[in-house]
């Protein structure tokens, strides 16, 4: 087997000379060893990591030795003294440049941080890409539930995939549930994973103090055991360690603490829970002790040495196993999809990553432009210095010299300026930005610091290579007999094209910025169905040890109704099992009028309280609403949802009509309003209301409207629901208009970056072309001086100058609309109720960019109209 | 040992993979050598890198070999330690050994 040849090349490069045929040589030999022993694609694999780990030894040795053989060090103090003199000499030029750079540097600095903190940051386990959830699937039956956070999986297939499994150290499961903790302080609901053995071994953690559950736990009868999240420890325990051993009473059991998890600022499976306690299928219920029943989410991590794609061989051969076994509870297990949990956490986040990318990429761009321009604006006088330098017997090295220590000081005076800018830059986008935020993932972390050097030696280049280059084409004999030229026709054609394009990718991201605000507009302004506005939502679990029977249920939500409508402020209070947003009853699919299977819908059953309407401004179409006594009693009477009436067999008149469900049938009172609960952005399920009394033993979801800001009244709230049963905890109190925003985040974060872009997009593209236009203006002061000799008004010659500096404006503004235009179908994914392609739009950016390119000529052409003929025919 | 004369962890591995190779001792044999005794990834540029710069110090020394006269044959870079590089190894180790407690040799494993 030859060597991969880019990892060859790769050691060729770093290797000094002397040594670049032993080492390839020697890997040579181990190469073809490691293929007798292992394997064409481990031998493969072992070259690259020799190679990889290999460069930057050897890089370094070869430093160490270059000093040895060229005394010649490459910056001397005269190189830096000559750099700060020419940049001292023209500080509006110098300062233009470090005023690009601290500005492209700095917004995309922070765009960087704020997208790898909010979207990309990985979980906080070792090896966190071999944590991957494990799907129970049937490629024959379609594609598969993607990022389905449902439980799909048995407790008994994960125990024989644990047993069966090699390509993996770990499997393990969890499922969430709630426990009402009593006994530390007042009565409050946790969340809490209950989690399968070795849990902790395929997370990758360690307990803080403590121990993790043992095999012992997982025996039914010794599972009352649990282990505190780090945040839970603090919070109820100050992060003592003597609460390792004593007890916490969840559900009216007693569970002995054993351990506690590390400290992590991104809890799997879920951010909001507190407590682990191991996961058993609880002896007598029959469901869970049933191979068919889908109830936990399983988990697994990969061994290092194998990949994704053979672990989910080997399962997957192993799931075929257990389907010939176990024909009909497994018949649609016929393989295993391996995701990486963080796929499941973040979602995808590839879209919108490349977005913000694209964004940064052009704000760059935008930069280089201006600073290439700013170069080619000192080439003439450059040219000059360099001439006579040559000529007076500098050495070529030293002219390098010099330019190479000019850039690096522009570099660091703009680098100094983007890292001051960085924390101002991100603290005003967590000011302007409409939600909270976790400020704290927001540092500008070690993660980002391996593209600091990067990017700045890119910069140093960029402004040192085109200098260099003209450096060694020049001609010192013609530059010094005094050919001065007037930037030359294609200088300038060079430096319009450059403004050419900053305004194109300026009017491009501009266009996207603006779609991107109006679709987050469009969402804010979308009639939900419901008022959420000046709504308290908060959730209610009474112990089934207690309120089991319906009698003691159904008196005790009477008592609490009324004591909740009774403190001031309160306009109206209601339950339901349902809200939008918050909690949901449970959904079954209805096959249309007319349709086949796969035409079914899922429709969402609810029970609710009498006033549920009333509090959350839901309207009733037509009929009537349920009666107290109906809803009462076990009537089978329903409303449904102006969507669900074309479901109906006859949609004309729904009223009245008896549909089947549930092995009865219903008759229909009234038709309520459509609420959009799965997203603004989409349609909501079509809804089935029952009579609340057959709601049964399920949570409760409490809903007030107030007077004022409903977070004020829940001091009151509290107190009144304390008198009447201080163990029954209330539990996520949140505003609904909170929640309600929430689900539109994603959307108002993508139009606050992305307009925060192109505006600094915008600004460089001015400040392009203001300084194409100055340079102009200087270069042709004595044309301007003799035209206005000859009797030129003053402001036709400004308006002269305005004009010539709007040509490259206006042919930028065109190719950017066009790709604004064209682009348009890349970025409809991101859109909501509108078209990203908006003729009236893409008018306005285009207004608006070609403003800012006249208000950016406007001085320049004033100096112009005030060039003194005298002076400027003088200076000749 | 004056001062700067300390030598790092890797340093004294090559050394000592040099004293265990004799005569066999060139690149690759090194780093197979520390690679099987330490139980960790090394890498070739390190190894080269090292051997360099205790070349620099004085402590090997270096032939290079033809390459044998068999299809494949490669020309290799030996490495031996040199006398003040045998003398460096042992002091080395006297103090490490001197250095350590006295039970660290297997007890804590």
């Amino acid at each position: 087997m030859t060597p991969p040849r880019l990892a060859r090349w790769l050691v060729r490069l770093a290797a000094a000379r002397e040594d670049r045929a032993f080492v390839l040589s020697d890997l040579e030999e181990e190469l073809s060893r490691q293929v007798t022993e292992r394997g064409d694609r481990a031998a493969r694999r072992w070259y690259w990591r020799q190679a990889v780990t290999s460069v930057v030894p050897l890089l370094v040795s070869q430093v160490r030795t270059v000093p040895c053989v060229a005394r010649v060090p490459l910056l001397t103090a005269d190189d830096w003294r000559q750099a700060v003199r020419w940049i001292g000499r023209r500080p509006r030029a110098s300062t233009a440049a470090v005023l690009t750079l601290a500005i492209a540097l700095g917004a995309t600095g922070a765009a960087a941080v704020i997208v790898h903190g909010l979207v990309l940051r990985p979980l906080p386990y070792p090896d966190e890409s071999r944590v991957v959830h494990l799907w129970p699937v049937d490629p024959n039956a379609g594609p598969r539930p993607s990022r389905a956070a449902i439980p799909v999986s048995s407790l008994q297939d994960v125990d024989d995939w644990r047993r069966a499994a090699s390509t993996t150290s770990a499997i393990s499961a969890y499922v969430e549930t709630t426990y009402t903790l009593t006994g530390a302080g007042r009565a409050q609901r946790v969340v809490a994973m209950r989690v399968g053995p070795t849990f902790d071994a395929v997370l990758g953690i360690v307990p803080a103090a403590g121990r993790a559950f043992g095999e012992a736990d997982f025996r039914p009868g010794s599972e009352h055991v649990v282990m505190l999240t780090h945040r839970f420890w603090q919070r109820v325990f100050g992060g003592d360690r003597a609460a390792i051993g004593q007890s916490l009473r969840l559900d009216d059991r007693v569970f002995e603490i054993v351990g506690v998890l590390p400290d992590l600022e991104v809890p799997f499976p879920s951010s909001a829970h507190e407590l682990w306690v191991p996961l058993i299928a609880q002896p007598g219920v029959f469901w869970q002790n049933q191979r068919g029943t889908g109830w936990v989410t399983a988990v697994a991590r990969v061994k290092p040495d194998v990949s994704r794609e053979a672990a989910e061989q080997e399962l997957s051969g192993i799931a075929r196993d257990l389907r010939e076994r176990y024909p009909s509870s497994n018949r649609h297990r016929t393989a295993i999809a391996l995701e990486p949990v963080r796929e499941a956490i973040a979602g995808d986040v590839r879209p919108i990553v490349l977005l913000i990318a694209s964004a940064i990429a052009a704000v760059l761009l935008v930069a280089c432009g201006n600073l290439i321009n700013l170069l080619l604006a000192q080439a003439e006088e450059r040219r000059r210095e360099l001439a006579v330098r040559l000529a007076l017997g500098a050495a070529g090295t030293r002219l390098r010299g010099q330019i190479l220590c000019e850039s690096l000081l522009l570099v660091s005076a703009g680098a100094t300026g983007c890292a001051l800018a960085v924390p101002q830059l991100i603290r005003a986008f967590v000011a302007v930005y409409p939600d909270p935020l976790p400020v704290a993932l927001l540092s500008p972390g070690f993660a980002l610091a391996p593209f600091v050097p990067i990017v700045l030696a890119a910069a140093t280049l960029v402004l040192a290579l085109p200098q260099m280059a003209q450096g060694r084409r020049l001609d010192v004999t013609a530059t010094l007999r005094g050919a001065r030229q007037t930037g030359g026709r294609s200088g300038r054609r060079t430096r319009e094209g450059l403004v050419a394009a900053q305004v194109a990718f300026s009017v491009a991201l501009l266009a996207a910025g603006i779609a991107f605000v109006r679709t987050s507009a469009a969402l804010a302004t979308t009639d939900p169905g419901f008022r959420a506005e000046r709504v308290l939502v908060f959730s209610l679990v009474p112990p089934a040890s207690r309120y089991g029977a319906a009698g003691a249920r159904s008196a005790y939500y009477d008592r609490v109704l009324t004591a909740i409508e009774s403190v001031p402020g309160v306009e109206s209070a209601a339950m339901a099992v349902g809200v939008p947003f918050v909690s949901s009853g449970w959904s079954f699919p209805v096959v249309p009028r007319g349709g086949t299977e796969a035409d079914r819908v899922l429709v969402r059953a609810n029970m609710t309280s009498t006033r549920y309407y009333e509090t959350l401004g839901i309207p009733l179409m037509h009929g009537r609403w349920l009666s107290d006594a109906e809803q009462r009693s076990d009537a089978h009477v329903v409303l449904i949802s102006e969507s669900a009436v074309r479901l109906l067999p006859d949609p004309s008149r729904p009223i009245g009509q008896r549909i089947p469900y549930s092995g009865s049938t219903w008759e229909i009172a009234g038709v309520v309003g459509d609420v959009r609960d799965r997203g603004l952005h989409r349609e909501g399920a079509p809804a089935f209301i029952m009579p609340w009394s057959q709601a049964g033993p399920r949570p409760q979801t409490v809903a007030l409207r107030t007077s004022g800001d409903p977070l004020l009244v829940v001091p009151a709230i509290r107190a009144r629901l304390a008198e009447i049963d201080p163990l029954v905890p209330m539990a996520d109190v949140e505003r609904l208009s909170d929640v309600v925003a929430e689900t539109t985040a994603d959307e108002r974060f993508r139009a606050v970056l992305v307009a925060a872009l192109a505006g600094v997009a915008m600004l460089l593209a001015a400040l392009g072309v203001y300084s194409v236009t100055a340079y102009a203006v200087a270069q042709r002061a004595r044309e301007y001086g003799v035209r206005l000799a000859l009797g030129e008004a003053p402001g036709a010659l400004a308006w002269r100058v305005v004009r010539s500096s709007l040509k490259p404006a206006i042919a930028g503004a065109v190719i950017g609309l066009a790709a604004a235009w064209y682009g348009a179908a890349a970025l409809q994914q991101f859109m909501f109720g509108i078209e990203a392609r908006d003729p009236r739009a893409l008018a306005l950016v285009a207004f608006a960019l070609l403003t800012v390119a006249v208000l950016a000529a406007v001085a320049p052409a004033r100096r112009a109209a005030r060039v003194d003929p005298a002076t400027a025919l003088r200076a000749e | 040992m004056p001062k700067g004369r300390y030598m790092g962890e890797f340093e004294l591995y090559v050394m000592a993979a040099l004293a265990n190779l004799g005569d066999d001792a060139y690149g690759m044999t090194v780093r197979r050598e520390i690679e099987a005794r330490a139980g960790r990834h090394v890498a070739i540029g390190a190894v080269y890198a090292t051997l360099n710069r205790l070349e620099e110090k004085g402590l090997v020394r270096f032939t290079v070999r033809d390459p044998l006269p068999i299809p494949g044959g490669r020309a290799r870079k030996h490495a031996r330690l040199t006398p003040a590089g045998h003398r460096a190894l042992e002091h080395s180790t006297r103090m490490l050994a001197r250095m350590l407690p006295i039970n660290s040799a297997g007890g804590r494993r």
